[in-house]
């Protein structure tokens, strides 16, 4: 369905003076067609940085629990245990969301946040439990702005082609 | 509160209470956080001379301004208190996610302060601190301590806890986080037994906030391509510390057998392939780009480990050479709760004196049965544990062998024989906190570097700026793994605070923050005569290897030790000078409480 794939942000309005947009104009996009992340746990180190990169880029604080991707490296009993959870564009949100606040158009996964009314059924409905919400209870979608993947030291985030991979 | 504001929590044990408040703006500008901000606090709050078991002296957790950020090998914890094995001023650092946690909870560092009389685990998210009973918890190892706090309190919290050791307040007790990374040195794990504090545990949601996020991301981005995965530091990656047995072998310096020898036949069973053959995965602190952890697996054992201090200390040093039998003693070491290097040390030790008929504490060179019991024993002090715990300086205080007794100020000595390097005998003799390797690493520009390893020429300054350089950078909190320079140090101090600062700033900090340690220790009673390195290290030839022959001696050790003193601005008796501590810009109110002399 998805040659290449991409996330669209589109209005940032109705939410009052004191909103502070999620996607400022200042930060700086990645190139729009590419395909998903993916992840390979096996070069995966545990380092964060992706999470860090990605919460500042986006949010301007350096804050995992603010990343729109979720990794987490931990020893357990015997073993070292590596979760990774990022979007992969699987579209569980779209089919959620009965606003058609997040819809795809011309191969590009949008997100018009003015349609939006934070009733979370995107965070629901992703299998992964990927979605985060921001302080007042919308969603933070992945845009594949892809700093994760550069800040990366061991190439365990790239970029794959989502009907390769599906 | 402002998003950059750096505060301390400060846990009242005394009266099971706590508070938060902002730190001292001069401070963070002149100590910046870590080891010089740790000690500051320590000569403020710690009075003199104070039993370092007592509830009178504190433990600082403290994260640096880099901390919970993006800035790669930023992501260790200093703690700071004083060192129940030698008295002196103790700085540790312990790797893992702990400080970015206890940051992102809004904390530059937390104050340990008075004792519990029970036992108790802290327990930090964001607002909420709760001082929990902890006896069900108490004499349980290190592993099942954390599986079960992460249970209770959820598998994204960072948990800081004890061993039995250091409930047991053996003076080789080290804190521990993530099973496998140590707060090691100095019986630090046996202060946190003293205030019978168990475990801190901590969770964050609240982030960390830059001067200048953007231009500091842009620019972390640029150094993690060009200055921090490059040649220079990837060995990290691609081996990690074991790398450092095969090379201190080449050089001749490799302790073997009580540093009775500078090779060890056997090296190559420790040696980084025999690691690597063995690993299953690699594991990196928070933001750390480099992860030099290697996790092993050798039959039904598997850790994180072994770096190569305890490779060296509790391998070739005890004449071992079996990597199944040194990981067994590490794991068993990282369970109880206890220091691998001052543990193979003393093992080392007794073996020694066994040798030499001057006493029989169980320990045989190269022999493991009797050596892989050491650690459970040593930790509840039982059996021939009851005196080695005590460590190498107090065994040669009673059987004898001081000359033989390899350690400085009571610290047990790691893992470069002196006499293959010899700038790390004045960088051993000199170390804040006793035997420690890692306040001047000489012999990565000696030996290792294409120096000169068999002059004291130019020692004396080589030791000093790795010195104020490591002060700086334990302060700011960078891994001693990236070798970064103190321009790029300056640029990333300037976008994380927004003041700007220059490279020279820093070194000046460096030297001040040195000079403070300095300060604590003369305060303690320690002086020139305790600058000394055990006798073998400075007489005794080695026979066999690159440094066969060649020993500094004592009179050009003592030579480089006046030389250093006179570069510092220290009088003869190794105390600062009241001009030098004026040009550092250090208190005058300090310099007057210490009755520094004219």
């Amino acid at each position: 369905m998805l040659g290449y794939a991409s996330v669209i942000f589109q209005g940032l309005t109705r939410r009052g003076a004191d909103y502070q947009p999620r996607n400022k104009g200042d930060m700086q996009w990645g190139d729009f067609e590419l395909g998903k992340l993916a992840f390979d746990q096996e070069k995966c180190i545990g380092c964060q940085l992706c999470q860090m990169a990605c919460s500042a880029y986006n949010e301007g604080v350096f804050n995992p629990q603010r990343s729109r991707l979720r990794i987490t490296v931990r020893y357990s009993g015997g073993s070292l245990e590596k979760k990774g959870a990022l979007c992969d564009l699987c579209l569980a949100c779209v089919d959620a969301c009965g606003q058609e606040a997040v819809f795809v158009r011309d191969g590009r996964l949008i997100y018009e946040a003015d349609k939006c009314t934070g009733c979370q059924a995107c965070v629901d409905a992703c299998p992964q439990q990927l979605i985060r919400t921001d302080a007042h209870g919308y969603p933070l979608f992945c845009s594949l702005c892809l700093r994760c993947v550069e800040f990366c030291p061991t190439g365990a985030l790239y970029t794959a082609d989502v009907a390769d991979t599906r | 509160m402002s998003a950059t504001e750096a505060r301390l929590l400060r846990v009242d044990l005394n009266r099971q209470r706590w508070s938060a408040e902002s730190i001292r703006d001069d401070w963070c500008g002149s100590y910046f956080g870590g080891k010089g901000l740790g000690i500051r606090y320590m000569l403020e709050e710690v009075p003199e001379r104070v039993d370092p078991l007592s509830k009178d002296n504190k433990l600082f957790l403290m994260g640096g301004p880099f901390t919970g950020t993006a800035i790669p090998c930023s992501g260790k914890l200093a703690v700071i208190s004083k060192s129940p094995a030698t008295g002196t001023i103790l700085d540790c650092s312990i790797g893992g996610s702990f400080a970015a946690e206890m940051r992102f909870a809004g904390y530059l560092g937390i104050a340990l302060e008075g004792a519990s009389d029970r036992p108790v685990i802290v327990f930090v998210s964001d607002d909420q601190v709760e001082i929990l009973e902890a006896q069900e918890y108490w004499g349980k190892r290190v592993s099942e301590t954390e599986f079960l706090l992460r249970e209770k309190f959820g598998s994204d919290a960072s948990v800081l806890c004890i061993g039995p050791a250091g409930e047991n307040l053996v003076p080789m007790a080290c804190i521990c986080s993530e099973l496998y990374r140590q707060a090691g040195r100095g019986g630090i794990g046996a202060v946190m037994g003293s205030k019978k504090v168990k475990a801190v545990v901590v969770k964050g949601s609240r982030g960390v906030k830059v001067a200048n996020v953007r231009d500091l991301l842009e620019r972390v981005r640029e150094l993690l391509k060009e200055d921090v995965l490059t040649d220079t530091n990837l060995w990290a990656y691609t081996d990690g510390t074991p790398l450092l047995v095969g090379v201190s072998q080449g050089c001749g310096l490799l302790p073997t057998r009580n540093f009775q020898e500078g090779v060890f036949d056997g090296y190559e069973g420790l040696a980084t392939d025999a690691v690597k053959a063995a690993r299953i995965a690699k594991k990196a602190c928070t933001s750390c780009a480099l992860g030099c952890g290697n996790y092993i697996r050798l039959g039904s054992l598997a850790l994180e480990g072994p770096e190569y201090e305890t490779l060296a200390m509790c391998g070739s040093n005890v004449g071992i050479s079996d990597l199944a039998v040194v990981a067994r003693f590490n794991a068993l070491c990282d369970d109880w709760g206890i220091d691998t290097i001052s543990a193979g040390s003393t093992a080392a030790f007794a073996m020694e004196l066994r040798e030499k008929g001057m006493a029989d504490l169980g320990l045989q060179f190269g022999r493991t049965e009797e050596y892989l019991q050491l650690p459970e024993k040593i930790a509840r002090r039982e059996g021939v544990g009851a005196e080695l715990s005590k460590g190498v300086k107090w065994l040669a205080q009673k059987y004898g062998g001081e000359e033989f007794a390899m350690h400085v100020k009571g610290l047990e000595l790691p893992g470069y024989d002196p006499r293959g390097s010899w700038g790390m005998a004045l960088a051993y003799a000199t170390a804040d906190r006793g035997g420690c390797h890692l306040r001047a690493w000489a012999v990565g520009s000696e030996a290792f570097g294409g120096g000169d390893p068999f002059t004291c020429d130019g020692k004396a300054q080589l030791v000093i700026d790795l010195q104020d350089f490591n002060s700086i950078k334990f302060s700011l909190i960078i891994c001693d793994f990236w070798a970064l320079s103190a321009e790029t140090l300056a640029e990333l101090v300037s976008l994380v605070t927004g003041r700007e600062t220059s490279p020279e700033q820093l070194r000046k900090a460096g030297e001040r923050i040195w000079n403070l340690g300095r300060l604590f220790n003369v305060r303690e009673g320690f002086s020139a005569v305790d600058d000394i390195v055990p006798r073998r290290l400075l007489i005794e030839p080695l026979r066999a290897g690159p440094a066969a022959g060649k020993v500094p001696g004592e009179d050009r050790f003592m030579g480089m030790l006046a030389e250093y003193y006179s570069l510092r601005g220290w009088d003869n008796r190794g105390i600062p000078t009241r001009k030098k501590l004026r040009d550092l810009g250090i208190e005058e109110a300090l310099i007057n409480v210490l009755k520094i002399p004219d």
